[in-house]
Formats: structure tokens, C-alpha cells, sequence
């Protein structure tokens, strides 16, 4: 199976596991935590209202499969990385594949305006201080719950009243940081603060040295910067005709494995310089 | 270091702007009102100003 099937195949993967009518992580996990089999949709998994509560203490009072789930995914990410970003949210995987459709001319690089790791954190830092002041955010600017919808109109034939806040994600999720925006995750880089967490787990499990991540070998990498004009994240410098990737936006996609004419970069715990 | 700082706290204000509706009714619950989309305009707003401010200055330095 070549690369990019393999890839497509994972996100699709990420629609029958995580998405109604399937939702089958969801359907598995209740019947463990709750000895049910029931219907779930990606509300029932919910890991943006856990993450919301991490600081406040009241994390535990939610809903035990959005709990449990955010566990996994941050015990994931300590270990392999973000993948569940990069191999299965079908969420960040359709504004990506959307952008493909707008010509690059008409796309901003935000990483020639903003370094985007300050960002990402700050945003997250303020998702979680929210709840101390009595406010909730978790349903609003949900790309999940807007991907939801997308995916489930037709199928599940329910629809809700355009609030303010729904109209304001689309337009951010799906228009500027979308199909506007290179690499078409913008989204995921600015305003996902699950994501955001992921790579922050991921940042510090790789200075602990347990992280799986990708890496660049030094001695093969030539500069062409074909791995930084094809990631998505952005994650991708190139200074002194060497690559750097920043463990604050890597997703471990592997695209820029994938590309690289010298097969510089690999994944991984250990470097793989010659 | 001095921008990140400077960009870390405005990005906190995207979500925290919520607060500001919060006793104007807002519960920030999507669809509980018609005015919890501070943060999303906030958002608009920083990354309009961040492009503006990019460009012009690549505009002054040429
Ligand atoms: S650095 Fe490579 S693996 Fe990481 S997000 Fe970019 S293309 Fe994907
Ligand atoms: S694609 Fe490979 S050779 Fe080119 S800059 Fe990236 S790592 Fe280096």
C-alpha cells in the first residue's frame, strides 16, 4: 500500500471508530467501563470538556469514556507522538485535503507572519483557566462536534440552529485556517487545544528521551526543503541547509519522510545519523 | 522571547474573552445565546492584526 492510501485509509479508519453511526471506540469503551453496548456519537467521547478541566479538579465528574479516552490519548502521545492528529482525526485530515482544492497563491503561510507555538499554548493555557472564572468553551469552536455535522447530515439527518459561535468556526475552521491557509490545518496548529496538549505531552516525553518522534539526520539532509513546503503543521525549518521539525507542531503525519529525496528523516526513538 | 510572551498571553485571551459575555447572559454553550462569539472574533481580529502587522513590515524593510 503506497504512503498516501495508507495515510487516507487511517483517517478513514478515524471516521468509523470516533464518528456516528459507528462511533465504535465509543460503542467498545462503554462496554467495558459500563458493561452496555449503546449508541455513541463523537459527543460521548468528548475530549475536549476533560482537557478543559484538567487544572479546575472537576475533570473526574465528567463523563467516564471522554476521561478514559483523554488517558489514552495523552498516554499515546507520551509514547509514539500526536498520531492520533496526524493518522486519524478525520476532523484535521478534511480541511487538509480541502485546501488541496485553492491554489497556493491564495493561501497564507502563517508561519511568515507568526511563530505558532506560543500561540497554540497560549490559547490552550486560556482553555484551561476558563472554568476558574465560571465559563465553559468546550462545545463552542468545536471542530469536532462541526465535523459532526458534516459527516452526519445526510446519514443521521439532524442539523442545529446556526448559533453565532457555530458560524464563527466555520468560518475559521473551514475558510481562513481551511481551505486559505498552507497545509490547510491551521485550525489544528491555532485553536485545537487537544492538540495543543499532545504536542505539549509530546515535548516533554522527548526530552525525557521516552518519545517516539521524527527526526532529521544531519549528515544525509541536503536543504532542499521539500519537507518544509509539504507539512501540513508547518512544523518544518530549514536553516545552514539543515531541517529542523519543532516537537511543539509535529503530528508525526510522516509526509515529510515520505517526500525527502535523501530519506533524511525517520521515525523514531533514537537518531538514525550515520 | 519578549514576542512569545506577548503572543502566549493575547492567544490566552482568545478563549478567555468569553468571560466578557459571561454575565450578559452568555454561558459560552453553543447555541444558549446569541452572543458567545467573542472568541472566535478575537480570534479574527488577532490573526487580521498579526497578518496586517507582517506585511507592513515586510512592506517598510523592502
Ligand atoms: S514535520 Fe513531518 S510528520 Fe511532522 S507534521 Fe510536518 S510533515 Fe507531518
Ligand atoms: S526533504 Fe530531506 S533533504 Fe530536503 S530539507 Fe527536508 S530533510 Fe533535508
Amino acid at each position: 500500500m503506497t504512503y498516501q492510501v495508507k495515510r487516507i485509509a487511517g483517517y478513514l479508519l478515524g471516521l468509523v471508530l470516533f464518528y456516528a453511526p459507528f462511533a465504535l471506540f465509543q460503542k467498545i469503551l462503554g462496554f467495558l467501563l459500563k458493561g452496555k453496548w449503546q449508541e455513541q456519537t463523537i459527543h460521548s467521547l468528548c475530549l475536549r470538556i476533560p482537557t478543559e478541566h484538567l487544572l479546575d479538579g472537576r475533570i473526574f465528574q465528567y463523563a467516564s469514556i471522554s476521561v478514559v479516552s483523554l488517558g489514552i490519548l495523552l498516554i499515546a502521545a507520551f509514547f509514539f507522538g500526536p498520531v492520533f492528529c496526524g493518522r486519524l482525526c478525520p476532523a484535521g485530515a478534511f480541511t487538509e485535503y480541502l485546501s488541496k482544492l485553492v491554489p497556493e497563491r491564495l493561501q497564507i503561510d502563517w508561519i511568515k507572519y507568526t511563530e505558532i507555538a506560543p500561540i497554540r499554548y497560549g490559547m490552550l493555557a486560556g482553555f484551561c483557566l476558563v472554568p476558574f472564572f465560571g465559563g465553559i468553551l468546550a462545545c463552542a469552536y468545536c471542530n469536532f462536534f462541526l465535523f459532526d455535522l458534516v459527516a452526519n447530515y445526510y446519514s443521521q439527518g439532524y442539523f442545529i440552529s446556526l448559533s453565532s459561535s457555530l458560524l464563527l468556526t466555520s468560518i475559521l475552521w473551514l475558510v481562513v485556517f481551511g481551505i486559505f491557509t498552507k497545509g490547510g490545518r491551521g485550525y489544528c496548529n491555532f485553536l485545537c487545544p487537544v492538540g495543543a496538549l499532545q504536542n505539549l505531552t509530546h515535548y516533554f516525553s522527548s526530552r525525557l528521551g521516552f518519545a517516539q518522534k521524527m527526526q532529521v539526520d544531519e549528515q544525509q539532509c541536503i536543504g532542499c526543503k521539500q519537507c518544509a513546503t509539504t507539512c501540513p503543521m508547518r512544523a518544518i525549518t530549514v536553516q545552514d541547509k539543515r531541517a529542523k521539525i519543532s516537537l511543539h507542531n509535529c503530528i508525526i503525519c510522516g509526509q515529510c519522510a515520505h517526500i525527502c529525496p535523501v530519506q533524511a528523516i525517520h521515525y523514531g526513538r533514537k537518531c538514525h545519523e550515520k | 522571547m519578549k514576542n512569545k510572551l506577548i503572543s502566549f498571553l493575547i492567544a490566552m485571551g482568545i478563549p478567555v474573552s468569553t468571560l466578557s459575555l459571561q454575565g450578559a447572559g452568555c454561558t459560552g454553550m453553543c447555541g444558549s445565546c446569541g452572543f458567545n462569539c467573542t472568541p472566535g472574533i478575537f480570534a479574527l481580529l488577532f490573526f487580521a492584526g498579526k497578518y496586517c502587522f507582517q506585511s507592513m513590515k515586510g512592506r517598510v524593510a523592502l
